[in-house]
């Protein structure tokens, strides 16, 4: 979750750059959050994710997080909505072996974050803007092949 | 596996087969695992919440931002060969998932001394919930922010 002071995606504007870093794993940028922070009605393809104060590592920038730099503590909150904008479809990608039914989507989200010296708040869900966003049902891995 | 229900939704998808003794498996660990826990555990899973004890694994190397390989694909741009990149970050998994990339503005606070300024964002955050087999090799369901 990338915070900048002037046009998004210039490294040199980005002041915050929120993750939950990265293990030895490489598993990336992801962390458990409770069963009930997600709800999902794949047949009305919608879902949505609801989180308070997750904690993170704020590394400044996008770059300083992928190489592991220094960060500082911080948290997020978030809530975020898809909203299916047609019918699902099937896919099979067998280069990077995942199979299911996804949605192309609409998406909203407010969200906020704290660290020291430090707040952010978003403006309201609805002015949030979409360029991209996927709900699916997938099977990857050892579940490829079932 | 029927992927057309109608509000097949979170509460069902939870309530398929796992046993009794899988469950307490899975989740009597939680306590020990917080002792040493890294950020892809949050912070509040003592509330009595269910929260994924034992890590899942990355999917293979995506893309390589900066020329650093990491083990994931943007929502954007699509690279084939179907229309979506693989939205999950998390391999051997079955369930459901969400990704996006969203932009928008909001205010920011200095508080030591309470200025504000605009700020731009630019968010590629999901979900993954469903079943896994994580570090261990076994089977676990889990809920994951991808952030």
């Amino acid at each position: 979750m990338d915070l900048y002071r002037g046009a998004v995606g210039v490294l040199a504007n980005q002041r915050h750059d929120f993750s939950p870093g990265i293990p030895a794993s490489g598993l990336f940028w992801t962390q458990a959050i409770p069963q009930d922070s997600v709800e999902v009605h794949f047949g009305d393809g919608v879902a949505s994710v609801k989180v308070s104060d997750l904690a993170e590592e704020d590394a400044g920038n996008v770059l300083n997080a992928l190489q592991g730099g220094p960060t500082k503590p911080a948290t997020v909150s978030f809530e975020m909505r898809w909203a299916a904008t047609g019918q699902p479809m099937a896919l099979t990608d067998p280069v990077h072996r995942f199979t299911g039914e996804f949605f192309v989507s609409d998406l909203t989200i407010q969200w906020s974050a704290k660290g020291e010296g430090f707040a952010f708040e978003s403006d309201p869900a609805g002015t949030s803007v979409n360029l991209r966003a996927v709900l699916g049902r997938e099977r990857n891995g050892v579940f490829f092949d079932e | 596996m029927n992927l057309n229900h109608s509000h097949l939704g979170h509460e069902h998808f939870w309530a398929r087969p796992l046993s009794r003794r899988q469950f307490l498996g899975t989740t009597a660990t939680v306590a020990g695992a917080l002792a040493t826990s890294p950020l892809w555990m949050p912070s509040f899973a003592s509330a009595g919440d269910r929260v994924a004890s034992v890590a899942p694994r990355p999917i293979g190397i995506g893309v390589a931002p900066f020329g650093i390989p990491i083990h994931h694909f943007p929502p954007l741009p699509v690279l084939g060969p179907t229309v979506i990149n693989e939205p999950s970050q998390i391999t051997d998994f079955n369930g459901f998932v969400g990704i996006t990339r969203v932009r928008g503005t909001g205010t920011g606070t200095d508080t030591t001394t309470g200025t504000t300024h605009p700020v731009n964002f630019q968010v590629d955050n999901g979900f993954m919930d469903g079943v896994y087999v994580g570090e261990d090799g076994k089977v676990h369901r889990g809920t994951f922010a991808f952030v």
